[in-house]
């Protein structure tokens, strides 16, 4: 009877099983990490590496080869292109259209949340629908517009652009934020005297403070992202975007600059590294803030 | 838990909402002040204008042309190439006018700062406020239905590869007259000088320069396998190429959609003695017995001698290939030859530049299909005259921009080949002064109309052969072109 009891004890899991299911998780961690990091990892050898190496399809090209390091491609990057001032421009595009799709996107997606009005639900997927468009068909009438109002060829043109894509997006994730604070919170400081302003301004805005963070971050990504708008709105070496920049004074004709080309991706690609890191529970709190409503 | 953030503020001791507060009120300040500087114009300081503008006369020249059909009269292209040319009036150069410029970031970089310079000094010297913008010469086409959906832009600018000017011959300043009074002071334009650009009789763009595609191989490769110099004829590459891949140095001409694809198949059609379209260019003469013949040969130097990476490549792919040393020839511009100069010493030095070969049967030929760039002239230009001054006396540098390129900016008016061509001193590149026979723009034997402009710039010419090397029969490949090609030609008015 003790031996029966003895093997129908429940198994406590064993130190193997442990180790077992932790190398598991490492594994799948590391091939993503490697999967993930390989681009970057790629841009910084190709940004150090020698032409002759580059181009030696006997050397191995994860590593450094017989030609050693050089800094010639840094070098033809800062010297010879406009590549601060196009850094300069990227910055100035970036936040802008931050600003603006706060501005904007945070009271739309308060009102899609909270106010009752016929039709809120429905009009928060058109406004999400509208992302949906994609800017190689949006480029040719939205040009006319920015001609219009007198900023074509200008970083105007980039600032008033970008917002039709990052608003619709934004409002949608606000909206979806705020509907995940109770409203008991905000109707407890209206009963307590703040008008709908100032329960909007003392309550609704610093709960919101991962939502706004997550909508930035957003805004200031796929303003870097963007090549299409960059491309047909802005043509003056001076008013470039860096990722214009870099693709149309580093590739010439059929010869691609790789190393300078992999110089430029990976500076401009730091700005946005350190904004993801430096929020990122922030933003893993505003992306996930409404799936769990 | 306990976030990162968190951790790095509080080794600062700030705490995390008043960081956040700061770095927010940093992020609207900062937004603000550059939304107002960006919105003026970036901070660029625009140049004064001179403060008393000379009166200029609007020359014949400069006067947009009336509203055109769409369509495109081939017959009537011809026409200016029969005529010999006429002295016209050359515009003058508007003082206190601005010139704003488009053109590609050329493969010599050293021509774009030769043109950068020149432009600034002919600014200076004419009172005009002259600016030159350089883009990727793929992104030319988006920037041009940009600035024509907008009427806004640039002034001036620079078709590459891809002529647009019957797309945009309605949008377009005539030429007619520049384009008579270089070619009169030139001796003329070169046959694909005359081709390119002229519609319904009217020069829409005036032919800049071509940029020859010779054949460039590995001497060293080619000896291994015993012959000592680039073969003369197509049958004979062949051989040579079915050696070179069994040692592992395969050849490769693109089988996709990119633009050395166009004129590499282009070389190969034409040799064979296959033509687009009859000389007047109303008839679709694509099935013959002689397209057959070339995609034939296609398919056999494909299986042979190439592997299939060619159907990814796009116009840097033949010039990796030649880099990676494993490459024996590629048909291409001279870039890839100079590049090597630089990036792989040891592959120049084995490298040399070839003729086209010739192609078989009575009507083959050493015909090599060539790009060409050629300016156009917005009708919403600030001054059509500033810039029919400027392109007019671009022309005028000839010897100085065919020094800068090494010969890679090829001219397009007669008098430019007498020898010694500017450029060319080098032995390598000496070869190129004997090319103003054999080059060719796409639509031979017609003119470039605004069908072949389509049929150009969606590649029918490589998927014919594409479409054969990947199992259909020559003869379905080729019918599959002819519909192509009466398709387009029908939907531009013409007979096909």
């Amino acid at each position: 009877m003790a031996a029966l009891a003895a093997a129908y004890q429940p198994r406590r899991p064993s130190r193997l099983r442990h180790v077992r299911k932790r190398a598991l998780v490492y594994a799948g961690l590391c091939f993503y990490a490697f999967i993930a990091g390989l681009p970057v990892y790629w841009m910084f050898i190709t940004t150090f590496k020698p032409d002759q190496d580059l181009y030696n399809l006997r050397a191995f090209p994860l590593f450094f080869n017989q030609h050693g390091v050089t800094l010639d491609h840094i070098t033809l990057l800062f010297n010879r292109t406009g590549f601060v001032v196009w850094m300069r421009n990227t910055l100035v595009v970036a936040f802008a259209v931050v600003l603006i799709t706060l501005l904007v996107s945070v009271p739309a997606g308060y009102a899609l949340a909270r106010l009752r009005f016929r039709g809120a639900e429905s009009l928060t997927i058109g406004i999400f629908m509208t992302y949906l468009v994609p800017t190689t068909l949006l480029f040719l009438p939205l040009v006319k517009v920015i001609s219009w109002m007198g900023q074509f060829d200008k970083l105007g043109a980039l600032i008033l652009a970008y917002p039709t894509f990052t608003i619709p997006f934004c409002t949608w994730l606000m909206a979806g934020f705020f509907k995940t604070i109770p409203f008991e919170i905000e109707e407890a400081a209206m009963i307590d005297g703040c008008s709908r302003l100032g329960a909007i301004r003392r309550v609704i805005l610093p709960l919101s403070l991962a939502g706004m963070l997550t909508v930035g971050i957003f805004a200031f990504t796929l303003s870097m992202q963007d090549f299409v708008y960059a491309l047909t709105f802005v043509s003056s070496s001076d008013q470039k975007v860096v990722n214009i920049g870099v693709v149309t004074e580093l590739i010439r004709g059929d010869v691609f600059y790789w190393g300078s080309l992999m110089a430029g991706a990976l500076i401009a690609g730091v700005p946005v590294a350190i904004l993801y890191s430096f929020f990122l529970d922030y933003f893993v709190k505003g992306i996930t803030g409404g799936a769990v409503k | 838990m306990e976030s990162e953030l968190n951790r790095a503020l509080g080794r600062v001791d700030m705490p995390r909402r008043r960081f956040v507060r700061l770095v927010g009120a940093a992020l609207v300040g900062g937004a603000a002040t550059s939304l107002l500087a960006a919105c003026g114009g970036g901070g660029a300081a625009p140049t004064p204008a001179p403060a008393k503008p000379a009166e200029s006369k609007p020359a014949e020249a400069a006067k947009p042309a009336e509203s055109k059909p769409a369509e495109s009269k081939p017959a009537e292209a011809a026409k200016p190439a029969d005529k010999p040319a006429q002295a016209g009036p050359v515009a003058k150069p508007k003082a206190g006018a601005s010139l704003r410029i488009l053109v590609w970031s050329h493969f010599v970089p050293a021509y774009d700062e030769w043109l950068d310079n020149y432009a600034k000094q002919w600014g200076e010297t004419n009172k005009v406020e002259v600016k030159v913008d350089h883009i990727r010469n793929a992104d030319i086409p988006a920037r041009l239905a940009a600035e024509s959906a907008a009427g806004a832009g640039h002034d001036l600018f620079e078709f590459q590869a891809v002529l647009q000017a019957a797309t945009y011959q309605d949008k377009l300043v005539d030429l007619t007259s520049a384009a008579n009074a270089v070619g009169q002071k030139y001796g003329g334009w070169t046959d694909i000088g005359k081709k390119f650009g002229v519609i319904d009789g009217q020069w829409k763009a005036m032919m800049t320069y071509a940029i020859l595609q010779p054949h460039i191989y590995r001497k060293d490769y080619f000896a291994e396998v015993g012959y000592d110099k680039f073969p003369d004829d197509y049958p004979t590459l062949l051989e040579a190429s079915i050696k070179l891949k069994e040692k592992d140095h395969p050849c490769g001409l693109p089988l996709s959609n990119c633009n050395d694809g166009n004129h590499n198949w282009r070389s190969v059609l034409y040799s064979f003695g296959g033509a687009e379209q009859s000389e007047d260019g109303k008839k679709v003469t694509i099935a013959s017995d002689e397209t057959l013949a070339a995609i034939q040969y296609g398919v056999e130097l494909y299986n042979k001698g190439m592997t299939d990476e060619v159907f990814s490549w796009d116009d840097a792919g033949n010039n990796r290939f030649l880099l990676s040393g494993r490459g024996s020839w590629i048909d291409n511009a001279t870039s890839a030859y100079i590049t090597a100069k630089s990036q792989a010493p040891d592959i120049y030095n084995n490298s040399a530049i070839a003729l086209n070969p010739t192609g078989p049967g009575p009507k083959g030929g050493r015909r090599n299909g060539v790009d060409a760039n050629a300016w156009g002239v917005w009708k919403w230009a600030n001054d059509p005259d500033t810039a029919i001054a400027f392109i007019v006396d671009w022309y005028d540098q000839w010897q100085e921009w065919g020094k800068v390129t090494s010969g890679y900016n090829s001219p397009p008016l007669v008098d430019m080949w007498k020898k010694p061509m500017p450029g060319l001193e080098d032995p390598d590149f000496k070869i190129m002064e004997d090319w103003r026979e054999l080059s060719f723009v796409a639509g031979w034997q017609g003119p470039f109309h605004g069908a072949i402009e389509e049929i150009n710039s969606t590649f029918v010419m490589p998927n014919m052969f594409a479409r054969a090397v990947r199992g259909e029969t020559p003869e379905a490949a080729m019918k599959w072109a002819e519909g192509e090609y009466k398709r387009i030609f029908q939907q531009h008015g013409i007979g096909g």
